[in-house]
């Protein structure tokens, strides 16, 4: 049995070979593997000079300057600690946190723990097309707001925000403006000076990088203050304790320096993807688009279909690995939160596949796709 | 920003590393399967796929290889960023737990730091102090225990920069003795002593795997009440919520090959490492009588040798090595950059001036025991030449 053809990009990707040649590099006694905090030898100034490039690399994708990126272990902890750090440090001022019901489960359930530490959170119901508007997010604010926290791309939709008018409404009202930024890196513009970001939360393993490590941006000036969550040696200027992995931020450095030099590449290959999936289905009777492809990435397409039930064309899909929902909530039979919060009926939530593209997908795995799915779909509906 | 480019000015022929509780490079195996894991096992461990498949295999025999070389008969393990994350998800944990949490002056900081944060949100914490010798008072930690009811306790097994051993069976029954709930910060003890955990029976357990050879980045907490966990991180719901975000696989697979090979031969490694130690000591003791060894010396890992150069100043010591290719540190990687006397060695009684003067070795067992030698002989020289300026 050949490997199935990988379209769950979204849920994350094959390591590009050059990445994991950086890495191991970075391992080896005769490589560069010792501790970046060993101040008092050669081969820690190696290993802290190997991290402090990397630091570089991520930081010149988003136009932010090294000394703005806090390592972490993925996007997850990003943030957590974006939230959690931002809420806890600026209790004074205020308790307020404004957020949308289709973020990352990270966000979510984070807004929910903060609430439980008496905080005060404003969930936004995005519209049909995943998001959520300026004069929305207007409406919402309120003079204890500290911080809007609102994803670049949602992860089952691919939708866009639009981050530069979103900033400006937040930062008029006095709040901060977090990004969870894993889906978007490398795939669209994510300048943090042109669109106005404070914290932005970074992910490799979306990107070609390994998994388990990550990122948050933490913006200068204006100075963001953040609470640690992980207190220790005071490394990463004290918001984030802990040895740090230096072959697997090196990977995330080339990770993204790859994207810096290949990014648009990469998303004219899946664009070309996209449209050829699509195509293919053009004339597959009772196929309903969740994305709304005119305001998403070209990466991520969510389809619902008419008469079959998801896990069921799940299941008849073997040889393509794909995903209902998140890859994260896998585990429960729920439709997912995500097409509820946009209003999609339970069972045509229940009947939704996301498809999402990469790198490494060629024209032939999409059309072993377009070939299991039609053959699939229309077996079950018989 | 500085760059450096790797010119060992030095009269080795290769550079000796002895700096192993800071870091341990990863053994070849270990390179090989961390690499393989980013080749092949790329799928997400949450995914239902098959691409998902052998990265939720992979998990699961990481804590098969936990299981049997700790020794214990559950195998509730959550995987961590790093040991400084599994001691302060433990810490948290104790916290919501206990009336109480009792630790001692000479653990790692990220148990301090986290005692002093959870302290500032309204946990009692107490400090216990330790011996001259290194080894915490056990008298004080009965006292604070028969005061404190529902305390919770949290004691490193090895200290990081002497290497004394801890009476951790001492400390676990005295808990138990209370109803206390333990933790027992074991970094610096897997694969250098035998660590059968379920004689011990703690609550909880922190490891991580750049300390014997694995990969930096990977964090183990033991729990063996998992339900007991605060996490630190929610959301996605991996490792059944107490500690959610995606698994660092490769990292995990690294750790799971380095935990194999040392245990495979773990008394052949311990002793390995006591000889090139003990060599060592002994050369630069024959050559510098008047250096003396930080810490109760029969009750040492095989491994550490923390040295008191009286007089002299150990960052010179260090500079002169490093610049000879012999790589050695004054106190733990994680607090340096703040050039502050070791606080173990305050705690245990030294003098400023002493804490200063005090160097710490570390072997790994990639050492030589040539290079022991050698380095027995490079140290000596150059604290004899040290001495003869700084008096
Ligand atoms: C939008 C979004 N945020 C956060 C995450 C979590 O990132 P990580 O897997 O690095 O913890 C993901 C991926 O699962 C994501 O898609
Ligand atoms: C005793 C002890 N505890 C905890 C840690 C922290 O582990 P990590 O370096 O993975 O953050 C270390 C290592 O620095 C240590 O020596």
């Amino acid at each position: 049995m050949s490997a199935p053809v990988y379209l769950d990009y979204a849920a994350t990707s094959p390591v590009d070979p050059r990445v994991a040649e950086a890495m191991s590099r970075h391992l080896t006694q005769d490589g560069i593997f010792a501790n970046p905090a060993s101040r008092s030898h050669m081969p820690g100034w190696l290993a802290e000079q190997a991290v402090e490039g990397a630091r570089r690399q991520v930081a010149d994708l988003i136009h932010a300057d090294p000394r703005e990126i806090v390592w972490t272990s993925g996007a997850t902890e990003a943030d957590n600690l974006a939230l959690v750090g931002f809420m806890r440090a600026n209790r004074a001022r205020g308790r307020h946190l404004v957020t949308s019901i289709i973020e990352h489960k990270a966000i979510v359930d984070t807004a929910h723990a903060l609430e439980t530490e008496g905080f005060e959170v404003t969930w936004l119901t995005p519209g049909p097309d995943g998001r959520v508007t300026p004069t929305q997010l207007r409406e919402a604010l309120r003079d204890d707001t500290v911080l809007v926290s609102l994803m670049a791309v949602n992860n089952e939709l691919g939708c866009i925000h639009d981050l530069k008018a979103l900033a400006e409404v937040a930062h008029a009202g006095g709040a901060a403006f977090h990004v969870d930024g894993a889906q978007a890196a490398g795939k669209l513009d994510l300048d943090v000076q042109r669109l106005g970001i404070d914290l932005l939360s970074l992910s490799a393993h979306k990107l070609y990088g390994p998994k388990g490590i990550g990122a948050l941006f933490v913006r200068r000036h204006p100075d963001i203050r953040l609470e640690a969550l992980i207190h220790g040696g005071g490394h990463e200027r004290g918001m984030r304790s802990g040895t740090l992995a230096t072959h697997q931020i090196v990977g995330m450095g080339e990770a993204f320096a790859l994207a810096q030099q290949e990014g648009e590449a990469d998303q004219a290959h899946i664009a070309c993807l996209q449209t050829r999936f699509l195509n293919g289905l053009a004339d597959l009777e009772g196929i309903h688009r969740n994305t709304d492809t005119r305001v998403a990435l070209p990466n991520i397409v969510n389809l619902a279909f008419d008469g079959v039930d998801g896990e069921s064309l799940l299941m008849a899909l073997r040889n393509i690995a794909i995903s209902t929902g998140s890859a994260c909530n896998s585990a429960s039979v729920e439709p997912s939160y995500v097409l509820k919060g946009i209003g999609v009926p339970h069972a045509r939530a229940l009947a939704s596949l996301r498809f999402s593209f990469g790198r490494f997908a060629t024209e032939a795995d999409v059309d072993t796709a377009i070939a299991e799915l039609r053959h699939a779909v229309v077996a079950l509906r018989r | 920003m500085r760059t450096y480019t790797f010119v060992a000015m030095t009269n080795l022929a290769q550079p000796i590393y002895l700096d192993h509780n800071a870091t341990t490079p990863p053994l070849p195996e270990v390179v090989e399967a961390v690499c393989e894991t980013l080749r092949t096992a790329y799928g997400n461990p949450s995914s239902g796929h098959r691409q998902g498949e052998p990265a939720r295999r992979l998990l699961q025999r990481a804590r098969e290889t936990l299981q049997s070389c700790l020794d214990t008969s559950d195998d509730q393990f959550v995987f961590t960023g790093s040991g400084t994350e599994a001691n302060n998800l433990a810490l948290r944990s104790l916290a919501r737990h206990g009336s109480c949490i009792i630790t001692s002056t000479i653990e790692h900081s990220s148990i301090l730091s986290s005692a002093t944060r959870l302290q500032a949100e309204g946990t009692a914490i107490e400090i216990i102090a330790v011996t001259e010798e290194g080894e915490v008072d056990l008298h004080a930690l009965r006292q604070q225990l028969s005061t404190h009811h529902h305390a919770a306790v949290s004691i490193q097994w090895i200290n990081n920069e002497t290497g004394v051993i801890q009476p951790i069976r001492e400390i676990t029954a005295l808990a138990r003795e209370y109803g206390a709930l333990v933790h027992i910060d074991a970094a610096q003890a897997i694969g250098k002593i035998d660590t059968a955990v379920e004689a011990l029976a703690p609550d909880f357990l922190s490891l991580t795997a750049h300390k014997f050879n694995g990969p930096a980045g990977v964090g183990v907490l033991y729990a063996k009440q998992p339900e007991l966990i605060d996490p630190l991180c929610v959301g996605g719901g991996q490792q059944s919520g107490w500690h959610a975000g995606t698994e660092n696989t490769a990292g995990i697979a690294g750790l799971q090959c380095a935990l194999e090979l040392r245990y495979s031969e773990l008394h052949e490694a311990i002793a390995h490492m006591a000889k090139l130690r003990g060599t060592f000591e002994q050369t630069v003791l024959d050559l510098c009588p008047w250096v003396r060894i930080n810490g109760l010396k029969d009750r040492r890992v095989c491994n550490t040798s923390n040295m008191c150069f009286e007089g002299i100043e150990g960052q010179a010591l260090v500079g002169r090595l490093d610049a000879q290719g012999i790589y050695c540190s004054q106190s733990s990687a994680c607090t340096t950059g703040r050039p502050e006397p070791s606080h173990v060695l305050r705690a245990m009684g030294l003098s400023e001036a002493q804490a200063y003067a005090s160097v710490r070795f570390s072997f790994g067992v990639t050492n030589t025991q040539e290079e022991a030698e050698l380095a027995g002989t490079v140290v000596a020289t150059e604290a004899e030449y040290l001495k003869r300026i700084f008096t």
